[in-house]
C-alpha cells in the first residue's frame, strides 16, 4: 500500500506532455499556493478572491528579481478548482526548457513534485471530479494505466495501447485455446496443433520485442538525453553552450558570456530535452592532458549519450586533441569544427583526419552552421524519426512491465518447446497478461472462460 | 425460554443437505432434515455421475475434510476413470458413473443411521424469525420446530417450473411437487431471488439402443476411487459408457421444430448454463458442425435405464424422439422420458457471508442450487461448509474459512460472494488461480488436519494419512540417495548426466516406469506415495511462481470491511463502485478486489476512508 502523502503539501506539475508544443501548462495546488507562487510572480502579490480564474500576464523572475520567462498566471480560489484546493495554473512557452526552468523555480521555492496521479486524487478526494471519472483515477492512483492516460492525454487513444492491446488479445484467445483443452476435454474440442501455439507465442514475442526497443524515445522524452561538449580550453566549448541556450527562445534573460556557474544546462531540440554539459573541468596544463581532467571527461562521456568533440580550426588538428579523441571509445561523436569565420592558415582535410566521421564546420560566434549541427544530433539521437504517433514506452515503470511480459513470454515458450503441458504454460501466459495488464487494464479468469463459451461448443 | 428441538435443522436431503445435516450431527449438535420424501435422500436429478474436471478436485477436498460424497460414490459407483491423462497431474480428476438407486440407497442409509440426526418428512412452508434471527421451521403439517439455526438446500424446488415442449409444469425434480411457501416468506424477510434455468436429456431404453454401433468408452483399471476411507477394493466389473453422434439429419429435425422449443419459443425466462447447453443451442449456435458427439451413460446395474449425455433439450418429447431415431444405434430407440427444462428460483449468493450465513437474516443459511450453483460436487461443498459454521457459530466459535489458495471449495465460495451469477455456476480448473497446487493428489495434505480438528476426521483415518506423509518422506530419502542418468541439455549431443534420484524427478524427459530406481521407489512405497511425491517435486518452481504473481493481494484479505457500513458516504467511490459495494457487502478488501466493477482505485478509496474511521 502506497504511503498516504500529506495533503497540504503544494505539489505542482507540467499538465501538457513534454514535446513540441506552442504552450505548456503547470499546475501548482494545495493550501497557500497562490502565496508561494507570488514568490516568483508579482501579479500575484495582492490578489482577493474577486480576480480568481483571472488571466494574468506577467514574467516569472529569478532569485535576483530578473525576469525569466512571460507568462500568463491563473489563480483559483478553494474549493473552485480542479482539486477544490486553491490553485496557481501558469502556462507558459511550449518545449521543455521552459517548462523546466519554471518547475525547478517552483521546487526551490518548496513546491514538492506530485506523484503520478495526484492531481486526480486530490481532486477526487475533495468531491470534485465527476464520478465517472473515478476509473481514470484508479489508475492514476495505481499508477498502472498510466500509459492508457497519457496516451489519452496525448489525443491520440495511444497507438501503444493499441499494439500492447493486441498482444493482450492474442494471448487471451492463446490462452482460451489451452484452457477449453484442459477444462472440456470431454467435450468436443478440437485440439490446437502444437505449432500454432508456438507459432502466436513467437510473433508476439517478436512484437514485444519491437514495443520495448521503443522505450529510448519514450525515456529521452521523459528524461532527456545528455550531450558532452568536449575539447582543448579555448577552443569554444562555452561560446557553443551560449550559443545553444541563446537561441532558445524560452530562455529569455540569459547574455552570452555571463553564463552561470555550472556546465549544465538543459535545451530543446526537436522538443526533446537533452542536458547539455561543458567539460570545461578539461584544462592544458603543460603541454599534456591532465590525468585528472582526463578522467573527469571520460566520466562526462560515459554518462552521456552523445559527445561533440570541438576542435579550432585555426589551430588546425592538434597533438592535444588528438589525445583526446582517443578517450571516446566507441561513443558516438559529432566532430565540430568551429571558428569558421575566422580565417585560417592551415586548411584541415577533415575527410583524411576524421574518416568516415560526422564532422560539422561552425561558428560558436555568428551562430553559422548551428541548424546543421542541431539536425545532425536530432538524427543521433533518433530524434528525427520519433513522431508522437508511433508506439512508445514512456516511463521506467512501462518499459519494465513490458520487459517483464516480454521475459515471462519468452519463458512459456520455452517450456512449450520443453513438452511441459497446458497447465504449466498456462501459468506463463497468465502471468505474461497481468504484466500487460498493468499496462492497459486488468483480466480476469471469467474472460477466458468467455472466449471459450463463445468460441466452443461444450457441454456434453 | 424453552430448550430447541433441535440445533441444527437441514431443510432439503439433496447433495448439498446431506452433507450439512452429516457434518452438523457428527460435529455433536443434535440436527434434523427435513425433506419431503425420505426415499429420495441423495438422488441424482440429473447426470447419474459424481466427479469430473474441477468437481473431482472437490469431491477429493470434501473427503479429506470428512465429507460423505467420495465414501458413497465408491461404493456404489459402475465406473471409474481419470480425466485428462494425458495433461499434467494438476488438471486430472477422476469421474465415476454411479448406480442412480444404489446411490440415493447408500446414502439414505447413511443418513438415518447417523446418531444425533433425525429425519423428518414433511415440506417447509415458513420459518420462525424472532428478533430479526432465524429460530425455526413450520412445516405444512402446521408443526412448528425450534432450533439455532436454519439450513436451506431446497435444490430446484423453490418456484420450479418444467419445460416439455410448449407444455409447462409446477414442479420439482419431475414427479415431485415445487415447494412455493419458504420462497414467499424469504422474499418478505427482504431476500432476493432470481431466476435460472437448466435442462436435462432423455432417459432411454437400454434394451431398444444398438450399441455395436456406437464407441465403447471403459472404466480405468484398477479402479480410481475418491475416498480415504475406501480402503478395500470392492469385487464389481466395470459398466461400459458409449458414445455416438449426431449428424445433419438429426440437426434439421431440430431445426425444422425450434418454434416448439421451450427455450426458443421465448417460454423460458430464465438464464441457461453455457457450459451445457441444448441439442437446440449446439444446431443453431454451432451449426458448422456436422456432428455432435452423444454419451451413452448406464443408470446402475438393475436397470436398464441410460442416460443420454449431450442431448439436453425442451422440444417435446414426440420431436426428441424423432430427432434421436436418427441417430447411429437409436435407430429403434425407446424413451423413458422424454428431456425437459427447468427453472427455478435462487438467491444470489451475494446476500450470504463467506460462512454461507445470510447477510440479512442471521441463523438461515443458504447451500447448494439455491445459491445458484450447478452441480452435485458443488452443492455438497458447499453444504459441508454451512454445516461447519452453523455449528461453530452456535458454539460462539470463530468460522471455519478456506482461502482461495487452500481448496477449490475456497474458490467455490468466494467467487458465490463476489461474483454475479448469470448462469448456474460450475466449477473450472481455470476459475483457480492456485490451480498447480489445488490437486487431486493432495486434498489430504491440505485439508485433512483441518478436518480432524474440526472433529469430522476419524484419528485412525488420520494415522493413515501421517503414515503417507512418513512414506513420501522415505522415498525422498530413497532417491536423494539413489543416482539417476538424464541428458545434459547444456552439453548438447546425446550426452548424459548424473543427478540425484530425487532432482530426477523435475526432469519431464524421465520416463518414470523405465528407470530402475523409480520403479523400485514405486515397487517399495506404492504408487499413490511416488506419484504424491513426484508431482510435488514436479511443480514446485511452478507453485512458486503462481503463488508470487498472485501474492501481491494477499494482503487485502485481511483487512476486514465492518458488516454496517454506508458506501454511499464515501466521496470518490464511483457510482457503480458504490452500488456493487452496497449490494455485496464484501467482508474484506480481499472479496471487494475481486467483485467484477471494483477497480484498484476504489479499493484504495476504501483503504483511505477505512484507515480514517
Amino acid at each position: 500500500m502506497k504511503s498516504e502523502l500529506n495533503p497540504n503539501e503544494i505539489i505542482c506539475a507540467a499538465a501538457t506532455p513534454p514535446g513540441k508544443a506552442a504552450l505548456s501548462l503547470i499546475r501548482v495546488s494545495g493550501p497557500g499556493a497562490i502565496e508561494l507562487v507570488s514568490g516568483m510572480a508579482i501579479s500575484l502579490r495582492n490578489i482577493s478572491p474577486g480576480d480568481a480564474r483571472r488571466l494574468l500576464r506577467d514574467y516569472i523572475i529569478d532569485n535576483d528579481g530578473n525576469p525569466i520567462d512571460e507568462v500568463t498566471l491563473i489563480p483559483y480560489f478553494a474549493p473552485k478548482s480542479y482539486t477544490s484546493e486553491e490553485m496557481v495554473e501558469i502556462i507558459c512557452h511550449g518545449g521543455f526548457a521552459s517548462t523546466r526552468v519554471i518547475i525547478d523555480r517552483l521546487i526551490r521555492l518548496g513546491v514538492r513534485p506530485a506523484e503520478p496521479g495526484e492531481f486526480t486524487k486530490r481532486a477526487f478526494l475533495g468531491g470534485r471530479i465527476s464520478l465517472s471519472q473515478a476509473e481514470a483515477v484508479a489508475a492514476a492512483i495505481e499508477a498502472k494505466s498510466e500509459l492508457a492516460l497519457k496516451a489519452a492525454a496525448r489525443n491520440l487513444k495511444g497507438e501503444l495501447y493499441r499494439k500492447i492491446d493486441d498482444i493482450r488479445s492474442t494471448i487471451r484467445d492463446l490462452l482460451a485455446l489451452i484452457e477449453a483443452e484442459i477444462d472440456f476435454s470431454e467435450d468436443e474440442i478440437d485440439k490446437t496443433p502444437f505449432d500454432n501455439i508456438a507459432g502466436t507465442m513467437e510473433s508476439e514475442l517478436s512484437k514485444s520485442n519491437a514495443i520495448l526497443e521503443s522505450y529510448d524515445f519514450g525515456r529521452g522524452l521523459n528524461s532527456g538525453y545528455k550531450i558532452a561538449i568536449v575539447g582543448r580550453a579555448n577552443v569554444g566549448k562555452s561560446s557553443l553552450l551560449n550559443l545553444l541556450l541563446r537561441r532558445d527562445r524560452a530562455i529569455v534573460t540569459d547574455i552570452p558570456g555571463t553564463t552561470r556557474d555550472t556546465l549544465t544546462e538543459w535545451i530543446d531540440i526537436d522538443g526533446f530535452p537533452i542536458l547539455i554539459t561543458d567539460t570545461a573541468g578539461l584544462r592544458e596544463s603543460g603541454d599534456s592532458v591532465e590525468r585528472i581532467g582526463q578522467i573527469r571527461t571520460r566520466e562526462e562521456i560515459e554518462k552521456s549519450d552523445l559527445a561533440l568533440f570541438m576542435i579550432d580550426r585555426t589551430a588546425g588538428f592538434t597533438i592535444e586533441d588528438k589525445k583526446i579523441f582517443a578517450i571516446f571509445d566507441d561513443k558516438p561523436v559529432i566532430v565540430l569544427v568551429n571558428k569558421i569565420d575566422l580565417e585560417s592558415e592551415k586548411p584541415l582535410d577533415t575527410s583524411k583526419v576524421f574518416p568516415g566521421q560526422e564532422v560539422i564546420s561552425i561558428s560558436a560566434i555568428t551562430g553559422a552552421g548551428l541548424d546543421s549541427l542541431k539536425n545532425a544530433i536530432s538524427s543521433a539521437l533518433h530524434i528525427d524519426s520519433f513522431s508522437l504517433d508511433s508506439a512508445v514506452l514512456a516511463t521506467e515503470r512501462q518499459y519494465r512491465a513490458m520487459g517483464k511480459a516480454r521475459d515471462t513470454l519468452a519463458r512459456g515458450l520455452e517450456e512449450l518447446r520443453a513438452n511441459r503441458s497446458g497447465e504449466i504454460v498456462s501459468v506463463f501466459l497468465r502471468e505474461t497478461l497481468d504484466h500487460l495488464g498493468e499496462l492497459v487494464g486488468e483480466t480476469t479468469a471469467d474472460d477466458i472462460l468467455n472466449k471459450i463459451f463463445a468460441r466452443f461448443c461444450v457441454g456434453k | 425460554m424453552r430448550e430447541p428441538d433441535f440445533e441444527i435443522i437441514v431443510i432439503g436431503g439433496g447433495h448439498a443437505g446431506i452433507e450439512a445435516a452429516l457434518a452438523a450431527a457428527r460435529m455433536g449438535m443434535s440436527a434434523a432434515m427435513v425433506t419431503m420424501d425420505k426415499n429420495a435422500i441423495g438422488r441424482m436429478s440429473c447426470n447419474p455421475a459424481i466427479g469430473g474436471l474441477a468437481k473431482g478436485q472437490l469431491v477429493r477436498e470434501i473427503d479429506a475434510l470428512g465429507g460423505e460424497m467420495g465414501l458413497a460414490i465408491d461404493n456404489t459407483g459402475i465406473q471409474f476413470r481419470i480425466l485428462n491423462q494425458s495433461k499434467g497431474p494438476a488438471v486430472q480428476a477422476r469421474r465415476a458413473q454411479a448406480d442412480r438407486e444404489e446411490y440415493s440407497k447408500f446414502m439414505s442409509r447413511t443418513v438415518l443411521d447417523q446418531s444425533n440426526l433425525e429425519v423428518i418428512e414433511g415440506q417447509v412452508v415458513d420459518l420462525i424469525i424472532e428478533n430479526g434471527q432465524c429460530r425455526g421451521v413450520i412445516l405444512d403439517s402446521g408443526e412448528k420446530i425450534d432450533c439455532g439455526a436454519v439450513i436451506v438446500t431446497a435444490g430446484t424446488f423453490l418456484n420450479g417450473l418444467i419445460h416439455i415442449g410448449l407444455e409447462q409444469t409446477r414442479a420439482g425434480r419431475i414427479g415431485e411437487p415445487p415447494a412455493i411457501g419458504l420462497t414467499r416468506r424469504l422474499l418478505s424477510l427482504g431476500i432476493e431471488t432470481g431466476r435460472l434455468k437448466t435442462g436435462t436429456p432423455p432417459r432411454l431404453d437400454g434394451r431398444t439402443i444398438d450399441f455395436s454401433k456406437c464407441e465403447i468408452q471403459p472404466g480405468d483399471d484398477p479402479p480410481p476411487y475418491f475416498s480415504n476411507r475406501t480402503l478395500n477394493p470392492r469385487n464389481f466389473e466395470q459398466a461400459l459408457c458409449h458414445l455416438t453422434y449426431t449428424n445433419e439429419n438429426t440437426h434439421r429435425i431440430i431445426r425444422d421444430n425450434l418454434n416448439s422449443s421451450a427455450m426458443y419459443s421465448g417460454k423460458i425466462t430464465g438464464i441457461g448454463p453455457r457450459y451445457c447447453p441444448s441439442i437446440e443451442d449446439k444446431v443453431v449456435r454451432f451449426s458448422e458442425r456436422p456432428r455432435h458427439q452423444l454419451f451413452l451413460e448406464p443408470e446402475g446395474i438393475n436397470t436398464t435405464e441410460y442416460y443420454l449425455n449431450g442431448f439436453s433439450s425442451s422440444l417435446p418429447g414426440t420431436i426428441q424422439l424423432e430427432a434421436l431415431r436418427t441417430v447411429p444405434g437409436l435407430e429403434k430407440v425407446e424413451m423413458n422420458r422424454a428431456g425437459y427444462a427447468i427453472e427455478y428460483d435462487y438467491f444470489p449468493p451475494h446476500q450470504v457471508n463467506i460462512t454461507m450465513e445470510s447477510k440479512v437474516v442471521p441463523g438461515l443459511y443458504f447451500a447448494g442450487q439455491v445459491n445458484g450453483t450447478s452441480g452435485y460436487e458443488e452443492a455438497a461443498a458447499q453444504g459441508l461448509m454451512a454445516g461447519i459454521n452453523a455449528v461453530l457459530k452456535i458454539r460462539g466459535e470463530e468460522p471455519f474459512h478456506l482461502t482461495r489458495s487452500e481448496a477449490y471449495i475456497g474458490v467455490l465460495l468466494d467467487d458465490l460472494v463476489t461474483k454475479s451469477t448469470s448462469e448456474p455456476y460450475r466449477m473450472f480448473t481455470s476459475r483457480a488461480e492456485y490451480r498447480l497446487n489445488l490437486r487431486d493428489d493432495n486434498a489430504e495434505d491440505r485439508l485433512l488436519e483441518k478436518g480432524f480438528a474440526l472433529g469430522l476426521v476419524a484419528g485412525g483415518i488420520r494415522e493413515n494419512f501421517l503414515r503417507k506423509l512418513e512414506s513420501m518422506a522415505k522415498l525422498e530419502r530413497f532417491l536423494r540417495d539413489s543416482r539417476v542418468k538424464i541428458p545434459d541439455l547444456s552439453g548438447g549431443g546425446d550426452s548424459m548426466r548424473v543427478i540425484n534420484g530425487f532432482e530426477g524427478l523435475k526432469n519431464p524427459g524421465i520416463e518414470f516406469y523405465q528407470e530402475p530406481i523409480y520403479k523400485e521407489g514405486m515397487l517399495r512405497f506404492g504408487r499413490e506415495i511416488f506419484s504424491m511425491l513426484a508431482n510435488e517435486v514436479r511443480y514446485d518452481g511452478y507453485i512458486k511462481r503462481q503463488n508470487s504473481r498472485i501474492g501481491r493481494m494477499r494482503s487485502l484479505e485481511g483487512f476486514k470491511i465492518p458488516a454496517i457500513i454506508d458506501f454511499s458516504g464515501f466521496k470518490g467511490l464511483k457510482k457503480e463502485a458504490t452500488e456493487k459495494l452496497s449490494r455485496f457487502r464484501p467482508e474484506t478488501l480481499g472479496q471487494a478486489s475481486r467483485i467484477s466493477g471494483i477497480t484498484p482505485g476504489d479499493i484504495t478509496v476504501l483503504m483511505v476512508y477505512l484507515g480514517r474511521g
